[in-house]
């Protein structure tokens, strides 16, 4: 029997797990895919395993967290991980892992994408002219870009992706709201740090979220702080839906307090078809498809592995979620340490050892 | 019942006059905005001050001696639940004792990262441009241009970072305004990072040593980092390249750096630490003409030090109030630690109050 078991939830049973494989080469690991059909099910499957890779199941919840008693880890391939009770795995003294910087550079563009879209009314002129309508006066004001503020909510690794690039590349003034964000990051990225929301919705022309859903998130942003945004500010949500109330947005749309919106993400998705959003001149959408990309795809695996093979070797992992786990840990004298390991180096190994996806 | 007041304890320099408020008025600002008690220790036994904790939530460092056996008075032990020390570097630091009585530490992180980056900046310019010898000739009367090569290029040059934490970043974008094209060693940034500063990231110090124009490290001092720097090292390196330190003179094997000038294995040094400090008078590398030397402030500016002044007392407070620090310097203390709030800034900490 080997050492550890890893169990791969929600995967196709011939996949033949490359990636995983990779990088726990020097492990003694049985790998086993499962498609439960049932909580039930879910919850047989998980019980011995050390391991747990969220690909995708709908049969994740506390129930089924509680019966993996022995699993030391619990990856999503995911930057978000609001699916997961991170209390749940607090007590049970499982480490939650994330994608962290998976799509970094593909959420950020996508954030770019919306912003100079709504600057440059890209897909309103795009459909006029395609509809034979040559009318370059119409629609809002096409304001000046590099004379702007873009608002972050969020100054994490997607955040300063977004301030890099528009301040590098378009010179726009960025200023941020993020009360984790420690003073000098802010500073080593050029970003004047803010430290209420209003002020953010008050001060930028353009308002760009990244941040995870979690409870002190949902419905973060709502009808108070669109009411204080400028009339010709655009606001763009390429994180998660539920971070704003979604009849607000709506709401503050149609009266006019913002002069449109840049969506990925949606409160409930797929977005029902009759979503007033999907109505709306001033909106463009996407379908929840900011953090694709061709590498994104075996990059998230890469990552995930990555994360399990460090904690199965002992090691704290470099995207690991919630420290405050440690005090469990201790108790089931399952990590020494929580400083990082030399171990991390496996990391930067020339990606050409493994194989591209 | 009211809530009792936070007591921060001041240690200042041993000596020094520690008993005038005013001159603690960066370090006391924090606490007086959060109305809490920031008090200027003035005992001088070890007795006196484990006392003295026992009064204070959190203590301030700021160049007293600290022995690590006072970690066992605080933390889980009593009611000083933390340590917040001035600087950049914690080698003084016992971070295992603390640990495990529980005791939260932290710096004053990156307070003088423009400092730092600028003083690396200036030494890595002085060795390219052979600023020190030039100076002195032209001074001497001496107007000649017989020893300027080999001279590069700097743009198109590669300037090698060994640690890609804050101050290496700093001069990674610097460098990178010179055309200069980084790479850098550090085993704990992952690839991703150094991806979004545009670094190369390489997977052993040798490389760097083979390839770098100019090497700069820019890591703590620890049992891990100590002579990090050795012959192996400096023999690797190309005979017209230079090396600037402005991190700890100690993660350099500093024999063996002179040994490597004397030899011509390298070309010049940059240097603004020593193994020995203050610098013995008689240290070679001070005779040298291709080496430029400065005495150990590369962090300093006014405003440098206030910014440390002032988050001393930040974080001091922010510990004091059950949060962690910004700067936790010994995670492992989550082991043996009740649950704190996550570090929020200070301007949110005092909006929410």
């Amino acid at each position: 029997m080997a050492e550890h078991k890893v169990l791969i939830l929600g995967i196709d049973e011939n996949d033949p797990l490359d990636y995983e494989r990779a990088e726990m080469a020097d492990l003694d690991v049985e790998f086993v895919r499962g498609n439960p059909q049932s909580e039930g099910e879910a919850m047989e499957l998980v019980r011995d395993a050390d391991a747990l890779m969220m690909r995708s199941t709908p049969y994740q919840g506390e129930q089924v967290l509680r019966a993996a008693e022995k699993a030391q880890v619990l990856a999503v391939y995911s930057h978000g991980f609001n699916q997961i009770d991170t209390d749940v795995c607090n007590e049970m003294g499982i480490i939650i892992t994330n994608g962290a910087g998976m799509c970094m550079e593909e959420v950020s563009n996508q954030a770019v994408t919306m912003i100079l879209c709504l600057n440059r009314q890209l897909i309103q002129y795009n459909e006029r002219t395609k509809a034979g309508q040559w009318g370059r006066t119409e629609g809002p004001p096409i304001e000046p870009i590099d004379q702007q503020v873009l608002g972050l909510v969020g100054l994490g690794n997607i955040g300063r992706q977004v301030a890099r690039k528009m301040f590098n590349g378009w010179r726009m003034k960025v200023i941020a709201y993020d009360p984790y964000c420690p003073p000098w990051i802010a500073q080593e990225y050029a970003v004047e740090q803010v430290f209420s929301l209003h002020e953010l919705f008050e001060r930028s022309d353009y308002i760009s979220v990244q941040i995870p859903l979690n409870k002190e998130t949902h419905h973060l942003m709502r009808k108070e702080h669109f009411d204080c945004m400028k009339p010709t500010a655009y606001f763009v949500n390429v994180c998660r839906g539920g971070v704003v109330r979604e009849v607000d947005l709506i709401q503050a749309l149609r009266e006019g307090k913002m002069r449109g919106a840049g969506l990925d993400v949606f409160e409930q998705e797929p977005v029902d078809p009759d979503n007033p959003l999907l109505k709306m001149d001033n909106v463009i959408v996407a379908p929840h498809s900011a953090g694709q990309s061709t590498r994104s795809a075996w990059l998230a695996r890469q990552r995930a592995s990555q994360q399990v093979a460090a904690v199965l070797r002992g090691n704290w992992p470099s995207a690991g979620q919630n420290p405050e786990v440690a005090s469990s840990l201790k108790r089931r004298d399952r990590m020494q340490s929580l400083e990082p390991k030399l171990e991390a180096s496996r990391e930067v190994l020339p990606m050409a050892v493994l194989p591209e996806g | 019942m009211a809530e009792e007041t936070l007591k921060i304890l001041y240690l200042g320099p041993q000596g020094g006059d520690t008993h005038d408020a005013s001159s603690t008025e960066q370090q006391s600002r924090a606490a007086r905005a959060y109305g809490a008690e920031f008090k200027h220790y003035s005992g001088s036994s070890e007795g006196e001050l484990i006392e003295a904790l026992k009064d204070a939530d959190t203590v301030i460092n700021q160049g007293h001696g600290w022995d690590p056996a006072l970690f066992v008075h605080m933390g889980n032990n009593g009611r000083c639940k933390g340590l917040v020390s001035f600087g950049h570097g914690y080698d003084g630091m016992d971070l295992e004792t603390a640990s495990v009585n529980g005791v939260v530490l932290s710096n004053t992180a990156s307070f003088g990262t423009e400092e730092v980056s600028n003083q690396t900046m200036m030494h890595f310019l002085v060795c390219s441009r052979k600023f020190v010898l030039h100076d002195k000739l032209v001074k001497a009367g001496e107007w000649t241009r017989q020893y300027l090569p080999p001279m590069g290029h700097i743009t198109g040059e590669t300037f090698g970072i060994v640690g890609l934490g804050n101050i290496g970043r700093a001069v990674a974008r610097k460098a990178q305004a010179f055309g200069l094209d980084v790479i850098a060693y550090d085993p704990y940034r992952s690839s991703w990072d150094a991806k979004e500063y545009g670094v190369e990231i390489v997977s052993t110090l040798k490389e760097v040593a083979e390839r770098s124009d100019y090497v700069s490290p820019h890591v703590f001092l620890s049992e891990g980092t100590y002579h990090m720097f050795s012959d192996e090292f400096f023999s690797a390196m190309k005979p017209t390249a230079y090396f600037i330190n402005c991190s700890r003179g100690p993660v350099v094997d500093e024999p063996a750096l002179i040994r490597a000038l004397q030899n011509g294995e390298i070309a010049g040094a940059g240097l603004d630490v020593f193994e020995q400090e203050p610098v013995d008078p008689n240290n070679p590398l001070l005779k040298m003409d291709n080496v430029a030397v400065t005495n150990h402030y590369a962090s300093y500016s006014e405003v440098a030090w206030e910014r440390a002044n002032t988050q001393l007392g930040e974080e001091a407070v922010r510990i004091a109030d059950g949060y962690w620090p910004m700067s936790l310097i010994n995670p492992d203390v989550k082991h043996n630690s009740p649950p704190r709030q996550d570090p929020i800034s200070w301007e949110v900490m005092m909006a929410n109050r």
